[in-house]
C-alpha cells in the first residue's frame, strides 16, 4: 500500500530561492516530481542492462506496428 | 554544430532513455531531464507507439525491478509529464526518409520526429544505431544525456555533484535552481 507522506524542503533552500527571486510554486512542482521519481528509481532493481532490452523489445513491436501501418512490409 | 545555424528547440528522447526513470544508478539523467523538461526551451518529443510498447511490457519491467504495476506506470507518467507523444503513423514520408539514416531499423521512428521538427536532438544512450554524421547534415543531433547536458552548460554540475556530494537529492536541486534561476523567475 502507498503512503503519503511530507517533505520539508530546507530553510536554506528557501531563503536562497526567496532572495534570488525564484518561484517557488514551480519549484516546489519540480521538487515533488523529482523526489517521486527518485524515490521509485532508489527501490528498483532493474539493471541499465536489463532495461536497454526491454527497450530494444518494445521498439521492435512498435516498428514492426508501424511498417504494417504504412505498407511498408 | 554551426555557430550561425539555428539552435534545435526539439529533443526526440529514445526508449532507453524513458527507462531513467526507474533505474537506480541513472540519478543525474533523471534529474537533468526533469529540469530541462520543466524549464527550458527545449520541447521533448516521444513516439506515441514506442510509449504504448513500452507500457505492454509493463510485466516484464515490474519482474525485473521488483516494482508494482502501478508504481511503474507513475514514475514513466510522471517522468513523459509535459512530453508531446508523436503518432508515426502521420509520418509516412519521414519514416521513409529516416530509414536512410539509421544503423538499426527499429529506431527509425525516432529519425522521422527528428527529421518533422528539425532542427533537433536525439537523445539516446546508443548512438551507434544512427548514421550520425549524415543525419547532422540535415540538422539533426545524435547526443548522449550527458553530451545534451554539456550542450546546455551544466556538465560542470555532474562533476561538482559527483566529487562532493554524491547522492544527495537537495544538492542537485540547489545547483539546478541556481543555474536556471531566470526560468524560474516570473
Amino acid at each position: 500500500m502507498a503512503e503519503t507522506i511530507q517533505i520539508e524542503l530546507p530553510k536554506e533552500l528557501i531563503e536562497k530561492a526567496k532572495n534570488t527571486g525564484v518561484n517557488l510554486e514551480k519549484f516546489r512542482k519540480s521538487v515533488q516530481n523529482f523526489a517521486i521519481l527518485d524515490m521509485t528509481a532508489r527501490t528498483s532493481k532493474l539493471s541499465k542492462k536489463d532495461a536497454l532490452i526491454i527497450s530494444k523489445k518494445a521498439k521492435s513491436s512498435a516498428w514492426a506496428k508501424i511498417k504494417k501501418n504504412l505498407n511498408m512490409l | 554544430m554551426g555557430k550561425d545555424k539555428e539552435k534545435p528547440k526539439y529533443a526526440v528522447i529514445n526508449s532507453n532513455i524513458i527507462f531513467s526513470s526507474i533505474i537506480k544508478e541513472e540519478g543525474f539523467t533523471r534529474a537533468a531531464l526533469l529540469f530541462l523538461k520543466d524549464i527550458s526551451r527545449l520541447k521533448f518529443l516521444v513516439p506515441k507507439t514506442v510509449v504504448t510498447e513500452v507500457k505492454l511490457n509493463i510485466g516484464q519491467i515490474s519482474r525485473k525491478s521488483g516494482l508494482s504495476h502501478n508504481t511503474i506506470l507513475a514514475a514513466l507518467e510522471n517522468m513523459l509529464e509535459g512530453t508531446e507523444k508523436v503518432n508515426e503513423f502521420d509520418l509516412g514520408s519521414e519514416i521513409r526518409e529516416g530509414l536512410k539514416y539509421v544503423n538499426d531499423e527499429d529506431d527509425t521512428p525516432f529519425v522521422a520526429i527528428a527529421l518533422k521538427f528539425r532542427p533537433s536532438f536525439i537523445m539516446t544512450y546508443n548512438k551507434k544505431d544512427y548514421k550520425i554524421k549524415s543525419l547532422e547534415k540535415l540538422d539533426v543531433f545524435v547526443v548522449t544525456p550527458k553530451e545534451l547536458l554539456s550542450m546546455m552548460d551544466i556538465e560542470d554540475l555532474e562533476f561538482e555533484s559527483r566529487q562532493k556530494k554524491k547522492g544527495n537529492l537537495m544538492h542537485y536541486f540547489g545547483k539546478f535552481m541556481m543555474k536556471f534561476r531566470k526560468q524560474y523567475q516570473q
